[in-house]
């Protein structure tokens, strides 16, 4: 179960959000805009503390519900940042919907 | 300020974090690490009292390096010493630059003010020379 360990909006539409599952600490930032029932998060950056990919798809799923419920919509929608890293550095990730 | 990527930003997260706890406002943070991830640079405006050598220190170790901006107005002598490392008379850098001659000896000898774009120039000039050579010319056909 997810739950919010810190936050920052500074008044503006942009978050800085620390979780935790009791297990991961995941730290993200993004641009949050609301449209109708959809989340859509511009230029999303994630740091899970034990480092580069130990996230792990099977976390992602709780993850996201917990956004979800947290914004109060039913959908979301990721519009990641830049690569800088990986297999395409320099490439901007395609949108994600969930 | 201007901050360069030096390598992957893996924990653009933690930088926006110390940018924002250095005076930026989570928007201006949240900018400079999409335009670090986009770009590899961004600038930004740090809050006086931070400790810029310790601001500087904590963003190398997360692969962003912390530039300041080198003052616009330049002294008469630093022209004549950009010119003389370039190793080039008063006649050839003033054509480099395609201004006058009597322009560039009015800079060296404090008569006259360069413009902001003239100062920007000439640094890049002498850090790329022939960059500036190929972009302020072309073939003749």
């Amino acid at each position: 179960m997810w739950r919010t360990l810190d936050y920052d909006f500074g008044g503006t539409d942009t978050v800085l959000v620390k979780m935790t599952d009791g297990t991961h600490v995941v730290e993200s930032t993004a641009d949050v805009e609301l449209r109708d029932r959809t989340a859509v998060l511009h230029g999303l950056h994630i740091l899970s503390g034990g480092g580069r990919n130990t996230l792990g798809l099977w976390a992602l799923p709780g993850l996201i519900s917990w956004a979800k419920a947290q914004l109060d919509v039913d959908h979301r929608r990721i519009e990641g940042a830049t690569c800088t890293s990986g297999a395409g550095p320099g490439c901007v990730p395609p949108p994600l919907a969930f | 300020m201007v901050l360069r990527r030096t390598d992957a930003l893996d924990k653009g997260v933690s930088v926006a974090r110390r940018l924002f706890a250095a005076g930026l406002t989570l928007k201006q943070a949240h900018e400079a690490i999409n335009k670090l991830a986009a770009l590899g640079w961004a600038s930004c405006a740090i809050a006086k009292a931070e400790n810029l050598a310790l601001l500087s220190a904590e963003l190398a170790a997360l692969n962003v390096e912390l530039r300041r901006r080198r003052p616009i107005l330049a002294y008469a002598s630093e022209i004549t010493a950009m010119r003389g490392r370039l190793g080039l008379s008063q006649r050839d850098y003033a054509d480099f630059l395609g201004i006058d001659v009597r322009t560039l000896q009015n800079w060296e000898q404090g008569r006259n003010k360069q413009d902001a774009s003239a100062i920007s120039l000439m640094r890049v000039f002498e850090q790329v020379p022939d960059a500036v050579e190929q972009a302020l010319t072309e073939p003749v056909t």
